[in-house]
């Protein structure tokens, strides 16, 4: 048994050696925000965040995540306390069939972090490792600008 | 009060109360949650795991096949090969697939054959390996052209070749007289995957005799259908529960994968499911045909179009049997006088081939588009007058009208069926009945500044080193929905608190029929938007319809929604005007959940829905307060006969001459689809139609193996798909103004019609900056390609 | 056909390479796993464990030391991008990294882990050789340094004997004025590279003292076009014109040997190592033109 840390609890899990960490987070703790498309790393549907960094998680072995703190779109907001940053997709309709769009939204958080005042270049640039195959990338790139607003207004009033 | 749903036969949209609002999605919260549920995420209590054994030849028949190593594998549960399939044929809509389950001969490499199921995947994935199969190796044929010879290998039963698709006006010889020039090109087009991202998986589950089915699918009528066909059961046993898909554009309608789930199932009378990877995605299911495309015009000098006549070939690949691409660039640029266009389709030893987005007008529209473009190139005419001058305008005769040879029924059979007192209030059949390019050329090259940036035929308006800038502008149309094997329908049911359910069968793949199906019935019935809710996929509930192919979702199954809802509140009415209005009920109306006199003077009573219903309940003998249900008292007219969406997409770009690099600058999507029915939706189909369709002329193609026709690039990392930083990030779109007739509330179909149009702006573009034509995809590769051997 | 593996996991770097010299080619290094991962589930890797590098807590460094940087094996693509600032070739390096893959995936990727895949497009390696890095090696009989552009043997192949371990990469930064630039061409954003060209130009006092010109995608390995560069070599800067830039071109177009595959012909990749080459050494040069004034 392997001790992961996800979304800031503590869970034991059963991980095979070729288990991705995108198989294990969906199949043993039923996250499937976690979405698998492409399976190669070149989609970013997948998306988490790993001690900070996003990471496509179908590529990352399950073994790979002990010792570090996990976070999926599970953790950072739910239907009753959406995140500002799922708060602003929805404003701005950055999705259609919204399969990629947590891998999106994790994306967006991380690239906020690194960026949190991006002009609408750069945010395209800083999403572009993910794909969108519906094609809302204008109101993706739109929804990354709101949300950036967003959460510096939340810092501006903490 | 201004906005009201008093005013539902008002045609001016600022006085609808919720049609036309861009309200968020009703599953807006879940999508960004990651907790709306898709195929790959649905568990069944009880299941077990299917993996499909894929043939490694392109063309065989199975000779002898073993599958008791697999058997006894400890956690297999069964394996079934062609001997546990029944010997009959389905088909999915629109004839995109016909064949048996299994039948033990092989099509394509990577056709089913055999299929296992197990405790898990891994453990099926191990028996595949264990199934002995030997084969006799059939001749087999890549080249649509080569396969419509007499002695290619015959693919299918019925023979490689279906009878020519041709429509046909004027005379062609007096068309080529009556021009001062004519001028003719050829373009092979690359096969397009849908590459969905969500992919699919499918479970099936037996009780009894009885099959359930859930599934990703936009054609939950048709899926059941097929399964009706495939296993010779009733349609009352089959149940079929579609769920949302990823993008889909035609993946996910019915698939040979979903059948054989359910043979597994009944073998093994445990619920199995199948999940696709994305390579079997890619590779094993469909993509959109292999199209040549042979075209000729003649033109007057002032720039009168007198003669179309296209000859056009389409592959099937193994499984499908089209005989026919949706073409609507035949209507658009119909005001020619004269015109042939010859579809002619036919099977080779490839993956099946079939409708995605925007069939037929992606590819001949384009050559349509270039064909047209020539002819404006040789009267030195501006695009954008070219085609304010040859397309067509409301009223005018549709071409496509008669079909000849068509496999799926003719309109003239189709109006047979239908008694003439209900086709009274029906348009102008065989004419355009609204919309066209005018208006949205018009405006989009105001909003494009066209006229400051077209620098003439060829002439970039900017040359810096190697890299040249042009603009272009191109034009796309298509269907709104076609009527053919089955009508639309959908139920309305008003619950006794008010609320209402609306069941239509529809996809869901990010078009938002979910939502927008509510606001068509919200605003008929006079019922807040809140307390509407559709259902979409479950065939238990929800009248047979055509899904969401065709661009059928908004105009025709918002119609049977409209009409639906209209009968709906006929009954609410009728039980409010004797039961307590004591009046006519056609004095009555609703308004925001309150049932009350049309005549402002009459201001009293005004009682709730809820209030009507329930003081109505203790004495309901008949049982009518409880279930007031609504369906169409009328059948719809037939949309393929009047109705078409329009598109115009304007694009700056730039071309590296010496690399042949392309980089998108600026786009401008314009649409005529009648009334917009909710702009946050509409502008993401537009834009997400732009984006598919740029990425057919850019960048993306499916490379077949010349021995075997494996598809090489069925991945991400050599399949290309545009990226957020390929595509314009001030990418923006305009609405047409025009109110449909027929469609609820104005409104029409809107997802093809982009994707359409997307593709000729980029060619016509690329030709600006080079003064010359690129066929696509337009990879840096081949724009140097075509420059050197230009010189 | 997939065969399950065993994991393992060292915590020195002597740990790893005496896993690796017990199992010898039934074990792999697994570092980010980017393209192990793929070629495992394409049934293409038989292996009876893996070595999972990403706990070794010393070989993801990237230094500045006087006259040069190190980079650790283990360092991510993404701490590259983070590390640009230091000077202008790490700026070259910081600005390659950022054209690969996607963010995901060079969070995870390994500078070592790219090298030791030895794919033909590695846009790194393309550099590393454009820059003379050398590669520090640790096996179970000791150490050993070769020159990056020594390090590949051929398609998806090294010169690591069994047990070796790459350890660092180092970039040697010269006294005087050096300028390097990186370029490549692909169908979309995101892409492998289907060429691409690096340079780098020393000079002092405005005469080109050294050049190197490698590129990508036009042979199994990074190659360097000698006969380029040697062009170049003893010209005053401002003698480096449109008519110099086209030679330079056409001779690392003639040291190329590119093949057709399913991303791009041989024929686009010859003529585009014209264009490269010549783009690439007129950027270098103007950065250095630049840098004199």
């Amino acid at each position: 048994m392997t001790k992961l840390t996800v979304n800031g609890k503590e869970c034991e899990v059963q991980i095979k050696p070729h288990e991705s960490l995108a198989d294990v987070l969906r199949d043993q703790l039923d996250l499937f925000g976690v979405r698998v498309s492409c399976n190669e790393g070149e989609c970013g549907s997948c998306t988490v965040i790993m001690d900070g960094k996003p990471v496509t998680a179908c590529i990352v072995l399950g073994m790979q995540a002990e010792g570090k703190e996990i976070l999926t779109i599970e953790g950072i907001g739910t239907v009753d306390n959406l995140h500002p940053i799922q708060q602003a997709y929805i404003e701005e309709q950055g999705f259609q069939c919204a399969f990629c769009t947590p891998g999106f939204i994790m994306a967006t958080k991380a690239f906020l972090e690194e960026n949190p005042d991006p002009t609408e270049e750069e945010a395209a640039i800083g999403i572009s490792g993910n794909i969108c195959r519906c094609g809302a990338y204008p109101y993706i790139v739109k929804s990354v600008l709101n949300a950036a607003k967003k959460l510096q207004e939340q810092q501006n009033t903490e | 009060m201004k906005n009201s749903y008093l005013q539902t036969d008002s045609k001016d949209p600022s006085s609808f109360v919720i049609a036309g609002k861009g309200v968020p999605v009703k599953d807006a919260k879940e999508k960004v949650t990651g907790t709306l549920k898709f195929a790959v995420d649905m568990k069944v209590q009880g299941m077990v795991h299917g993996k499909i054994l894929r043939s490694p030849h392109a063309h065989a028949r199975i000779t002898h096949i073993d599958t008791s190593k697999a058997e006894a594998l400890p956690g297999v549960l069964g394996v079934v090969t062609h001997n546990d399939a029944p010997n009959l044929n389905w088909e999915n809509a629109w004839f995109n697939y016909r064949g048996k389950v299994l039948d033990g001969i092989v099509r394509f490499v990577g056709d089913e054959m055999a299929a296992v199921a197990a405790t898990s995947e891994e453990i099926a994935e191990a028996a595949l390996e264990l199934v002995e199969v030997e084969y006799e190796i059939l001749p087999c044929v890549f080249d649509p052209e080569k396969a419509m010879k007499p002695d290619a290998p015959q693919i299918r039963e019925e023979g490689n070749v279906r009878d020519p698709y041709i429509v046909e006006w004027g005379d062609v010889t007096k068309g080529e007289q009556e021009a001062d020039f004519v001028v003719d090109c050829e373009i092979k087009f690359a096969s397009q995957q849908m590459a969905p991202l969500g992919r699919n998986a499918c479970i099936a589950e037996w009780n009894g005799d009885r099959v359930t089915m859930w599934t990703s699918s936009q054609t939950p009528s048709e899926l059941r259908d097929g399964i009706h066909e495939a296993f010779g059961i009733p349609l009352s046993k089959v149940r079929v529960c579609a769920l949302p898909s990823g993008s889909s554009f035609g993946s996910w309608w019915s698939a040979n994968f979903m059948m054989i789930t359910v043979l597994l199932a009944k073998k093994v009378r445990k619920p199995v499911k199948i999940e696709l990877t994305n390579e079997e995605c890619m590779a094993t299911v469909k993509r959109r045909h292999l199209e040549i495309s042979r075209g000729r015009m003649g033109c007057k000098k002032d720039g009168t179009l007198t003669l179309a006549q296209f000859d056009h070939i389409i592959d099937n690949g193994g499984y499908g049997f089209k005989d026919d691409v949706g073409f609507f660039c035949v209507d658009n640029w119909g005001r020619t006088s004269h015109g042939r266009y010859v579809i002619q389709s036919v099977n080779t030893n490839l993956v099946t081939a079939g409708c995605m987005r925007a069939v037929g007008d992606v590819t001949l529209g384009s050559c349509v588009e270039r064909v047209a473009d020539m002819c404006a190139i040789q009267v030195n005419m501006d695009p954008v007058d070219f085609r304010l001058k040859n397309q067509i305008k409301p009223g005018e005769e549709l071409r496509m009208q008669h079909s000849k040879g068509y496999l799926k029924g003719s309109i003239d059979e189709y109006l047979d069926g239908i008694p003439e007192a209900q086709r009274r209030d029906w348009p102008k059949l065989f004419h355009l009945s609204s919309g066209s390019t005018e208006d949205i050329l018009i405006k989009g090259a105001e909003a494009f500044d066209w006229k400051g940036k077209w620098n003439g035929w060829g002439k970039p308006y900017s040359i810096d080193g190697p890299k040249r800038r042009a603009v272009g502008v191109g034009t796309g149309a298509h269907v709104c929905g076609v009527e053919f094997e089955g009508n639309v329908s959908a139920v309305v049911r008003i619950n006794p608190d008010g609320s209402a359910k609306v069941h239509c069968a529809a996809g869901r793949q990010g078009q938002g029929s979910e939502t927008t199906q509510a606001q068509v019935a919200a605003e008929e019935l006079g019922i807040p938007f809140d307390k509407v809710e559709v259902e979409t996929g479950d065939t238990d509930s929800c009248p047979w319809s055509h899904g969401s192919l065709a661009s059928n979702t908004m105009f025709r199954v918002g119609w049977a929604t409209r009409a639906a809802s209209r009968d709906a509140k006929r009954q609410l009415l009728e039980i409010a005007a004797r039961e307590i209005f004591d009046s006519d009920p056609s004095e009555l109306d609703v308004n925001n959940g309150v049932i009350l006199f049309k005549d402002h003077n009459k201001k009293d009573p005004q009682i709730s829905i809820e209030g009507v219903l329930n003081h109505f309940r203790g004495t309901d003998a008949l049982g009518q307060a409880s279930s007031i249900t609504g369906r169409p008292a009328y059948p719809m007219p037939p949309s393929s006969a009047f109705a078409r969406h329009f598109a115009a997409h304007f694009v700056d770009l730039e071309v590296d001459t010496e690399t042949g690099e392309i980089k998108l600058l600026d786009w401008l999507a314009t649409q005529d689809s009648g009334t917009i029915m909710n702009p946050q939706v509409m502008k993401n189909q537009m834009i997400g139609g732009a984006i598919c369709g740029a990425g057919f002329a850019i960048c993306e193609s499916l490379v077949f193996d010349e021995e075997t026709g494996r598809i090489k690039n069925a991945n991400l990392l050599d399949y290309k798909l545009l990226r957020a930083a390929d595509f314009p990030v001030n990418g923006e779109v305009i609405y047409g103004d025009s109110y449909d007739p027929v469609g609820p509330f104005g409104a029409r179909g809107a997802g093809e019609a982009p994707a359409a149009a997307a593709g000729p702006a980029i060619a016509q573009a690329v030709y600006n900056a080079l003064g010359m034509w690129v066929d696509m995809p337009m990879t840096p590769e081949n724009v140097i390609t075509a420059l050197h051997s230009d010189s | 056909m997939k065969q399950p593996f065993e994991y393992l996991r060292p915590n020195t770097s002597e740990e790893a390479v005496a896993l690796k010299a017990k199992h010898k080619d039934r074990a792999r290094y697994w570092a980010g796993g980017t393209d192990l991962m793929l070629q495992w589930r394409a049934g293409e890797l038989d292996i009876d464990y893996c070595i999972d590098l990403t706990y070794l807590p010393t070989l993801s460094y990237v230094e500045n030391e006087q006259g040069s940087v190190r980079i650790g094996s283990m360092a991510s693509l993404d701490d590259l991008d983070y590390a640009a600032d230091s000077n202008q070739l790490m700026e070259v390096i910081g600005h390659t990294a950022r054209l690969m893959c996607t963010k995901q995936t060079r969070t995870i990727s390994t500078v070592g882990g790219n090298m030791c895949n030895a794919s033909p497009s590695a846009d790194l390696s393309v550099l590393f050789v454009a820059l003379d890095c050398e590669a520090t090696i640790m096996g179970s009989g000791g150490s050993r340094t070769v020159l990056v552009e020594n390090f590949f043997k051929g398609v998806n192949e090294t010169i690591l004997k069994d047990d070796e371990l790459l350890i660092e990469i180092r970039l040697p930064v010269p006294e005087y004025p050096k300028e390097a630039c990186y370029k490549r061409i692909a169908r979309t954003f995101v892409d492998i590279a289907l060429i691409s060209s690096a340079v780098s130009i020393s000079s002092t006092n405005g005469v080109v003292t050294d050049a190197r010109i490698s590129l990508g995608s036009v042979a199994p390995v990074p190659i360097r076009s000698r006969t380029a560069e040697q062009k170049l070599i003893g010209l005053n800067l401002l003698e480096v014109d449109d008519d110099i830039l086209e030679e330079a071109g056409q001779l690392a177009a003639t040291d190329a040997s590119p093949i057709s595959d399913v991303r791009a012909g041989k024929v686009y990749r010859q003529d585009m190592c014209k264009v490269l080459t010549r783009r690439t050494v007129e950027e270098s040069v103007q950065k250095l033109v630049q840098k004199q004034k």
